[in-house]
């Protein structure tokens, strides 16, 4: 038996390495092929489409963030509008309050002064309706005392009489000075 | 046994299955020329013509978006390779997935291609798997250099990180040794992992097949059986499925691997 030399166990083995060169050279035409017909195709695909997800995804979010912003911010306007609104209403409100205050005091005031000019139009009327009721007595007077007697003594003397007794009767109030029966 | 037995197939026990298929023809053919073609690599080359058909018919239709169960199988399939490769190798991973998937694809079909009647396994057959193996690590180094410079590349056979220390530079050629030894034992643990499994496989369903023949000859030959009983007795289906889980199995170990040993080259460019 011939002596067995580990370091030539492949040439040992009888290998037919013409056939494992095939298969390693079939191997790598697969491959080659393989890669530009399926893989490289397919993994492009798919890093476009991740590409274009994320992006989805990135612009979805940002559009959220944008719309929250947005949100936010009108809503921050509504309440200043609102609160302005009130704020108007109040003030108007207010003046509202004030105009129907004044008018009502000027109202008041008017019918004061109305009421008042009536009462010195009555006042007047009744000093006239006096002065004549004592001038149309005295002239009824002088008439039925003329009458009584049978002549007139002096017209004028007469009438002086008569307003002097008068005068005594029945005082004009406002040549008495007596004021306190107006009010 | 010599290698030209080996090769042609006429070299086996009588346990294993008889390597004849539906193109044993082009052996009885070419087994004279300088070059036979035994029925192995002929399969060899039916699935790669297949793969690259398919590959070539997939590209043609390929879609923005996936609508045919094709594309999406394949994208899903492309997806799972490049998860395992950036899991092995990290983000640059993604540039070998076609070294990767192809390793798969191609082994799972030559695994699975036996299952058919009228085929063989081509990955119980050595020489494919010492092929594939060598192709895988050769693979490996060419990216090895690619990745880090020759500098680098030779590096990886010193360890870096020994250099450290001037007491450990005498350690030096034996981490050469260590490495180059490595190397080789990668080329025959992936081809022989591969090679013993799909054989093995192989032989169990040949026996199982035979013992489903025996039997059912064992039952034709009592006089009197039920008709019932006068059936094939197919012992081979269990193996047979198991076979699919196998040859599944194993195309992903040895890609797996692949994309291991890239990693473990790649990673000194990190320390």
């Amino acid at each position: 038996m011939e002596q067995f030399n580990p370091l030539n166990v492949l040439s040992e083995m009888h290998l037919n390495w013409g056939y494992i060169l095939t298969q390693v050279g079939s191997f790598l035409i697969l491959l080659f092929l393989m890669a530009k017909f399926l893989f490289k195709p397919l993994q492009s695909l798919l890093e476009e489409r991740r590409e274009r997800i994320r992006k989805a995804i990135e612009d979805a979010e940002r559009e959220r963030r944008e719309a929250e912003k947005l949100r936010k911010e009108y809503e921050q306007y509504l309440v200043r509008i609102e609160d302005e609104a009130r704020k108007k209403i109040q003030e108007a409100m207010r003046e509202a309050y004030a105009a129907r205050d004044e008018l009502l005091s000027q109202a008041r005031a008017d019918a004061q002064r109305m009421l008042e000019r009536v009462r010195r139009e009555l006042e007047y009327e009744r000093e006239k309706m006096l002065i004549e009721l004592r001038d149309f007595i005295t002239d009824m007077s002088v008439a039925i005392a003329g009458k009584a007697l049978g002549k007139i003594l002096d017209m004028k003397a007469h009438r002086q009489l008569i307003a002097q007794i008068l005068e005594e009767e029945l005082p004009l109030e406002n040549a008495s000075g007596n004021g306190g029966r107006n009010s | 046994m010599s290698g030209t037995e080996l090769a042609h197939g006429t070299h086996q026990p009588s346990i294993a299955p008889p390597e004849e298929t539906w193109f044993h023809f082009i052996w009885l053919l070419t087994q004279h020329t300088r070059f036979p073609i035994p029925d192995w690599l002929f399969l060899c080359w039916l699935v790669i013509v297949a793969l690259v058909t398919w590959a070539w018919w997939t590209r043609r239709n390929l879609k923005p978006v996936s609508t045919s169960a094709n594309q999406t199988i394949v994208e899903w399939f492309v997806e799972t390779i490049e998860g395992l490769a950036v899991s092995a190798i990290g983000e640059r991973g993604k540039a070998y997935v076609p070294l990767i998937g192809t390793l798969f694809i191609y082994i799972l079909s030559l695994n699975l291609i036996g299952l058919l009647p009228g085929f063989m396994s081509p990955t119980s057959h050595p020489y494919v798997t010492i092929g594939l193996a060598i192709a895988a690590i050769l693979s490996v180094h060419f990216i090895a250099i690619k990745e880090l410079g020759i500098k680098g590349y030779l590096m990886h056979y010193i360890d870096k990180p020994l250099l450290g220390s001037i007491l450990t530079v005498w350690m030096v050629p034996v981490t050469i040794c260590i490495h180059i030894v490595s190397e080789f034992a990668k080329v025959v643990s992936l081809s022989m992992r591969l090679f013993g499994n799909i054989f093995g496989e192989d032989v169990v369903l040949y026996q199982f097949a035979l013992l489903g023949l025996a039997a059912y000859g064992f039952f034709r030959s009592l006089v009197g059986l039920p008709a019932p009983f006068q059936v094939l007795f197919p012992f081979q289906l269990p193996i047979a499925l198991l076979h699919l889980l196998i040859g599944t199995v194993q195309a992903f170990v040895f890609s797996l691997l692949t994309a291991t040993y890239i990693g473990m080259f790649l990673q000194h460019e990190e320390d």
